[in-house]
């Protein structure tokens, strides 16, 4: 479908009141993609990939290819099914990863654009690490004027068919989380999005940062100054270094074997069971690679996102 | 209003003829003729020695316009035409922006629109500048790749690639070269080996283009001949002149100067080009100029932006 846009700045680039998660799914895929068990493709991929190891100097472990990995297209589409209500479209996805799959060079969200509901824009973002998702939420959120309804897709998967050299945190399973985000509707509870903040930190200053959400404060905006105590969730590494949070009533950790989708999953378990006093939610998590540290504000649904929930039309 | 503030590009200065590349690919001696005397390709852009970092190190050098303004730059989008270009979690373009003092920046890529990465880097970098409400701040896109393998070497029937990079400077309120729109279509449904199906992906390549053009044109409150130049992708002749049967545009001023002489540069073709148009004095003050791409391999996007220069 054709999409046309003007730059952002125009009345129409408001995000809409209440806009934020509506709904949110997380799905394992513990086995491999049907992709992996094509021979066709996976002689595709063993040229690819040998091809993009060698000015490296890295070789291609070819009985570690065979029959393994996942497709992050078969996930998403997966995703898109569970997430996406039966009658609703979808104007914007954006499927954010760090661990290549076993389509290196498919631009897998143009597939995807064909088969979700509303034929969305589609784009992914990569190649930051954990704070790949955050980038993708930011991004979702300054189209949200135009493309409200939108579905973000965190995906990883384990198979990595060489040694890098550079030590890293491979996920334990192939595992995906959609959050699906629009405007407030009647009868589904959204959890409105606040600010979403990526930036270079070290281990250190990452525990300073998260310093600020260990007791209650004042403040309207639960990223600058938490308000009620917030619930927090946390990066498995990011949690290892963090500060003790006493004044958050829940801190919920990712498990070590999710890298890039562990805070999310954690978080679409957290909204599938909203406490029964709502509290600011932050999600927080540190890539050591890039040495990010990533921070999302999440407002518990407010009367007023509910009013406007019950009265589309008003801002 | 999203903002274009400078441009540079890089061109390694090998060459290779394109029936070499064909050669290599297993094409028969009659495709690269076709190649050569049909689609008008001559020969491509290539850095036999160095690596994704050398391309676009080349681009950065020569971006003036960066120059002192490193503290204001704010995000760091490599556009791809392919979504995976280096083993993970190798990040060369993370370490070049560390040696360009950039390392405050959020470094990341954005794609799988194939060759149309560009002009998305573009409009989502506005929109996170604008979104920010920061005025003040910059976006860099960067765009350029490795033709590492026969993937990244051929687009089947259309063209060859050819190695080299673009920089561009993006800012959320400048008065340089303004986006005033910007059009993308994703046709997911060509993504499939079926033969039948990339018949017709040739058979509607040029109307598709041509329709995310006229959308950009329409879009920014404007008729086609009331734009200056398109600046393509560089596939070849022979598919931009169907673009221009389609749109009654006159194909001169399209610039296709580069075609013959670099190939087709991943995501770097439209800003390559821009230079070129710079340079021959195509770019008027104030006039209404397109950047075009379609991407195609697994799926193919079609994009168009307009800009006032």
């Amino acid at each position: 479908m054709m999409r046309t846009f003007v730059p952002y700045g125009a009345a129409a680039d408001e995000v809409p009141a209440g806009w934020g998660v509506r709904r949110a799914v997380r799905l394992d895929f513990p086995g491999p993609a049907a992709l992996a068990a094509d021979p066709v493709h996976t002689e595709r991929l063993r040229v690819y990939l040998t091809d993009l190891l060698r000015p490296y100097g890295l070789a291609l472990d070819a009985a570690a290819l065979a029959g393994a990995g996942h497709a992050y297209g078969e996930m998403a589409e997966v995703l898109i099914e569970r997430a996406v209500p039966t009658g609703e479209s979808v104007d914007l996805l954006v499927l954010a990863y760090s661990v290549p799959d076993i389509a290196p060079g498919r631009a897998t969200t143009t597939r995807l654009s064909h088969v979700c509901p509303g034929t969305p824009m589609a784009f992914a973002v990569t190649d930051q690490g954990a704070a790949a998702p955050f980038t993708a939420l930011r991004l979702i959120r300054a189209y949200a004027g135009r493309l409200p309804r939108a579905l973000l897709l965190v995906v990883e998967q384990p198979s990595l068919p060489y040694d890098s050299g550079i030590p890293v945190d491979l996920p334990a399973t192939s595992s995906g989380v959609a959050l699906l985000l629009g405007p407030p509707t009647p009868g589904t509870p959204t959890t409105p999005l606040g600010r979403v903040t990526t930036g270079p930190a070290s281990a250190a200053q990452a525990r300073t940062a998260l310093a600020k959400f260990a007791g209650p404060a004042t403040g309207a905006d639960p990223l600058a100054e938490p308000a009620a105590p917030a619930a927090v969730i946390l990066g498995s590494a990011l949690a290892a270094q963090a500060p003790p949070l006493p004044g958050a009533p829940r801190v919920r950790t990712a498990a070590p074997g999710r890298p890039t989708t562990g805070v999310w999953w954690e978080l679409a378990a957290e909204l599938s069971a909203p406490p029964a006093e709502p509290a600011p939610l932050i999600v927080a998590d540190h890539d050591p690679l890039s040495g990010t540290l990533s921070v999302a504000a999440f407002a518990a649904a407010t009367e007023e996102a509910l009013a406007a929930a019950a009265a589309p039309g008003r801002a | 209003m999203t903002a274009v503030v400078a441009v540079a590009a890089y061109l390694p200065e090998g060459r290779v003829r394109i029936e070499e590349v064909a050669g290599r690919l297993g094409l028969s001696g009659m495709q690269a003729k076709i190649f050569r005397r049909y689609h008008k390709l001559g020969e491509v852009a290539l850095d036999p020695h160095g690596g994704l970092a050398d391309l676009l190190r080349g681009a950065l050098r020569r971006l003036d316009g960066l120059r002192g303004q490193e503290h204001r730059v704010r995000y760091v989008l490599h556009a791809r035409t392919f979504p995976t270009v280096v083993p993970y979690p190798h990040d060369p373009v993370g370490e070049l922006c560390e040696e360009f003092g950039l390392g405050h920046a959020a470094v990341f890529a954005v794609g799988h629109h194939a060759c149309a990465s560009g002009l998305l880097a573009v409009d989502a970098a506005g929109r996170l500048l604008a979104a920010d409400d920061d005025r003040d701040g910059l976006a860099l896109v960067l765009t350029g790749e490795k033709a590492f393998t026969g993937e990244a070497q051929l687009v089947p029937e259309t063209s060859f690639f050819g190695e080299g990079a673009a920089a561009c400077l993006v800012s959320a309120a400048g008065e340089r070269d303004r986006m005033l729109a910007y059009a993308t279509d994703p046709r997911g449904e060509f993504d499939t080996d079926d033969q039948e199906t990339a018949l017709e992906f040739q058979r509607v390549y040029a109307d598709t283009l041509a329709a995310a053009i006229t959308a950009a044109v329409g879009r920014a409150g404007l008729a086609m001949d009331e734009v200056g130049v398109i600046l393509p992708h560089n596939v070849n002749r022979v598919a931009w002149h169907q673009v221009c049967r389609t749109l009654g545009y006159p194909r001169e001023r399209v610039v296709l100067d580069n075609v013959a002489t670099t190939g087709h540069v991943f995501c770097a073709d439209g800003f390559i080009n821009y230079l070129t148009a710079r340079d021959r004095g195509l770019l008027r003050q104030g006039e209404p100029y397109v950047m075009a791409a379609a991407g195609a391999g697994s799926g193919a996007t079609f994009s168009a932006m307009v800009f006032a220069h």
